[in-house]
């Protein structure tokens, strides 16, 4: 019951991935954010600016591996990212590569 | 009498006033001093809360 | 709604352990969540007005405690930290949050348990701050917030399961309507006598032994071994060159280490804890979380379509900051009326009771007419929070600083600059207390300086007088008034003028690149009118208390300096004639008459010059001021208005009326752009840097905006007269 919780729930054994972008995305398809149309959908593969906003974007559910709908693609993006909306300046979305997924609009 | 009452009420006036200058001096010196030593006409909060991200 | 607080009856009591409390002691609950959960609200409806806000000691972080007592007699002390989005530090309110939880803050206040509150609408997002949470070693309740909501919009989470995978209580909360506050403070009870949760997933064998040392090293310094896990694992994003690290000898060469040997093992270390965590994150969603209804109407979204479109998004903004003011000028005159009525009656009532003389005087003119020509505007004051916090509430502001931030880089500010500024139109100290989000120390202490210039609450009761007497109520295609215009012309020339002072500040002394814009946009959602009004009656109780003892003691202090020293009455003249020598003999028509060299370019009298010099502590005292100074020369036992006087004031030596359109619209420029208040000087002191930097840049932001103010009065005043105003 409640009391034993803390003891008896086992920590997970969570499976990870090792990234390895080269082998694993069809180059093709990757860009930037900041290149995605209104409308489209694409996932996070790499995120590449400075430490400390990586960070803050990481909390806000912007990581690797994140499923991205674009809503609003101007000079400051729009995104709906785990059921949050962001607007992300284009310093940052030009530094985010994404795989985008088949053009929907 | 009278005259006795009104300097004691500009008398006192004069001294809160002080006492707020000395006050807003203080809180300007240190970080420690909260909404309420300013004297404004606002209170603080979560109200920016949204703007965090 | 299922909750898990009481444990069954069978169960042996807790093993006494340190975490056991003497009876009777206070139970310290620290609440953390993401920010626009709902996390203010649920501080507000468990401790109610019962709070206390201060600083945290050494930092510029707002600190907001209160307190209340059980149905039982026990008693609760609550801690609101900051919002955060996770305890990466990355912020000055981040950092406070972290160290209150590790038990590391300055004041010692370490808590029996730590409050999550979570989204039940964004459950994904807001488990990475509580995963994190939960490996601190201290107990953890969390409160599924906005219940309401997330069920409207289909989304079903199984409760228990979700307490089996963190381990701890859950309850779900109402809080914006109060509901779940009881079986949540029961659970604060129950889990402070529990032992605290641990960390929910399992390191890979290479990752653990590689963070093993860095571990060590954290524990040595005084965390506990959760604290020290979790630390080991957020250290790993961080650059080298971070001041967290700096903070223990010899972590940031270990972390470096560690990170080697991640990368060794084909791990990327500084994505790693948001990976492990988020893989972890998605399986306790996959199993807890079901979405009943495809979540297609989103009346949020369909807002956002509109008012974010690139043309209609601005249209719709100013449109409604129109509304506001039009409605802060008409919608309050009714109130406005029945204040000055009933405050005149009330001084001539108490006015009756006192004999003639001085003392009389001091009541009637001094004080009665002194602060309650400030009081009249609360109505206006009300309706302008009432908007603000509307617009807070909604949802509606972070919208506003999306739209704003296409503006604010043209002028090399940030977007969310723009929070800081909007809040000065109700009080600069807030306002310039909220620059404290924005981290680039340039773009900050710009903001700082402009701040001021859009126009606050205290500029309010001057503008509506001179508007009142001067501006005809004449209104076009039936609904926009001259008046409101006007008024509203006054906010823009202030804002235009920040912003152009924010451009030259960000080109000279503070040039810096622009950060780029990270920003949430909340759901819509309907404001609480409960906490509405709260918040409204707090400022309008703090107004009628500055009005009280501020306002009030300089009433008294001007009264005093235009009454004496007396001077013996010359028979010949009439008696306003008598009393406007008595005036002009006082300490204050000399002060007056002394410093009227300076105002006579813009088209200024004594009396007005006095009054500026007065409200250079607070705004309201230039229409206190004026209205003692007219009281005070006034024979008639009449309560005329004031704005009439004004428009009926003539000068003694050439017969001219003193105030013309001309006189009040420079006097209105003057206000927009002079800095007046002592209060703002010491916030601005103060978050500037304090000590000799901090009035560097105080005394800074004084003689631009002199300059600027008198400038401007200038130019309006001359300009109009060559162009054949104000004759």
């Amino acid at each position: 019951m409640l009391e034993n919780h803390s003891q008896q729930t086992k920590a997970r054994s969570v499976p990870l991935p090792t990234i390895q972008p080269s082998s694993a995305v069809s180059t093709s398809r990757v860009c930037a954010l900041s290149a995605c149309r209104s409308g489209s959908q694409a996932t996070v593969v790499d995120i590449g600016c400075a430490p400390d906003e990586a960070c803050r974007l990481r909390a806000l559910g912007v990581c690797e591996g994140a499923s991205i709908n674009v809503i609003d693609a101007r000079h400051c993006m729009v995104l709906d990212v785990r059921g949050t909306r962001l607007a992300l300046g284009n310093a940052l979305t030009s530094g985010i590569t994404v795989q985008t997924d088949s053009a929907r609009s | 009498m009278d005259t006795i009452i009104v300097l004691l009420v500009v008398l006192t006036a004069v001294g809160f006033i002080g006492r707020r200058i000395f006050l807003a001096m203080r809180a300007a010196r240190s970080a420690k001093a909260g909404c309420a030593d300013c004297g404004c006409g606002s209170s603080g909060g979560s109200e920016t809360d949204w703007s965090k991200s | 709604m299922s909750t898990l607080q009481s444990p069954p009856p069978a169960l042996p009591p807790p093993p006494p352990d340190s975490r056991s409390r003497p009876a009777g002691a206070v139970l310290r609950v620290a609440i953390i969540g993401n920010p626009n959960t709902g996390k203010t609200t649920l501080f507000n409806a468990l401790t109610g007005l019962r709070q206390r806000v201060g600083n945290f000691a050494g930092v510029t972080v707002e600190r907001v405690e209160g307190n209340f007592r059980t149905s039982d007699g026990r008693k609760v002390a609550v801690l609101d930290l900051p919002g955060s989005y996770s305890l990466s530090a990355g912020s000055p309110d981040e950092k406070i949050a972290l160290d209150v939880l590790l038990g590391k803050s300055a004041d010692l206040w370490h808590p029996d348990v730590v409050l999550v509150v979570i989204d039940a609408a964004h459950l994904e997002r807001n488990l990475f701050l509580t995963s994190q949470v939960l490996e601190l070693g201290v107990p953890v309740v969390v409160a599924l917030n906005q219940f309401d909501v997330a069920e409207a919009q289909g989304i079903q989470i199984d409760i228990p399961e979700l307490a089996y995978e963190l381990g701890v209580p859950i309850v779900p909360t109402v809080a914006k309507r109060s509901e779940g506050i009881d079986p949540l403070v029961r659970a604060l009870f129950t889990a402070a006598a529990l032992p605290p949760p641990e960390r929910k997933f399992a390191l890979p064998e290479a990752v653990s032994a590689a963070l093993a040392p860095v571990r060590t090293l954290l524990v040595d310094s005084g965390l506990t071994p959760g604290a020290s896990d979790m630390e080991a694992l957020r250290l790993l994003a961080l650059d080298c060159a971070d001041a967290h690290l700096r903070g223990v000898a010899g972590l940031a060469p270990a972390v470096a280490e560690a990170a080697r040997q991640l990368r060794l093992a084909g791990f990327q270390s500084n994505r790693f804890e948001s990976e492990v965590r988020y893989r972890w994150i998605t399986e306790v969603a996959a199993r807890t979380v079901t979405r009943t209804a495809v979540d297609t109407s989103q009346i949020s979204h369909r807002i956002d379509d509109v008012v974010l479109h690139r043309v209609w998004g601005p249209v719709i903004f100013l449109l409604l900051m129109a509304i506001v003011f039009e409605s802060v000028f008409s919608w309050a005159n009714p109130f406005i009326d029945a204040i000055e009525k009933g405050l005149a009656y009330l001084g001539q009532a108490v006015g009756g009771l006192l004999p003639e003389g001085d003392l009389q005087s001091l009541v009637v003119d001094g004080i009665f007419g002194g602060v309650g020509s400030v009081l009249v505007f609360l109505p206006q004051i009300a309706i302008l929070f009432a908007f603000i916090g509307l617009l807070e509430q909604s949802g509606y502001m972070a919208r506003a600083a999306f739209l704003m931030d296409r503006v604010m880089r043209r002028v090399g500010l940030h977007g969310k600059s723009f929070i800081p500024m909007l809040s000065g139109y109700a009080c600069a100290v807030p306002g310039i207390m909220a620059t404290r989000t924005i981290e680039d120390p340039k773009d900050r202490l710009a903001t700082i300086m402009v701040v001021p210039l859009m126009s606050c609450s205290a500029r309010l009761p001057v503008y509506t007088l001179l508007i009142g007497a001067f501006v005809p109520a004449v209104h076009y295609w039936g609904f926009v008034g001259l008046q409101g215009l006007t008024m509203l012309s006054m906010y823009l020339l202030g804002t235009v003028a920040a912003l152009l002072a924010a451009a030259v500040f960000k080109r000279t002394l503070l040039k810096g690149p622009v950060r780029p814009m990270i920003l949430e946009l909340p759901p819509y959602r309907l404001p609480s009118v409960k906490s509405l009004a709260v918040s409204v009656t707090q400022r309008c109780r703090l107004f009628v208390q500055r009005a009280g003892t501020v306002i009030l003691s300089l009433s008294i202090v001007l009264w005093a300096l235009a009454t004496y020293p007396k001077h013996t009455p010359d028979a010949s003249l009439s008696p306003p004639a008598q009393q406007e020598a008595q005036l002009a003999n006082s300490a204050l028509g000399r002060i007056g008459h002394a410093i009227e060299p300076l105002v006579r370019p813009l088209g200024y009298d004594w009396k007005i010059g006095v009054s500026i010099a007065a409200s250079f502590a607070a705004r309201e005292v230039f229409v206190s001021t004026m209205s003692t100074i007219y009281g005070v020369g006034n024979v008639d036992d009449d309560a005329v208005a004031l704005g009439q006087r004004l428009r009926e004031e003539t000068n003694a030596d050439t017969g001219k009326l003193v105030y013309t359109p001309l006189v009040a619209v420079g006097l209105m420029v003057f206000y927009v752009f002079a800095l007046m208040c002592m209060s703002t000087i010491a916030v601005t002191v103060r978050e500037a840097g304090g000590g000799r930097i901090g009035w560097g840049w105080a005394g800074l932001q004084f003689t631009y905006m002199l300059v600027l103010a008198y400038g401007a009065a200038w130019v309006v005043y001359h300009g109009g007269l060559a162009l054949g105003f104000g004759r």
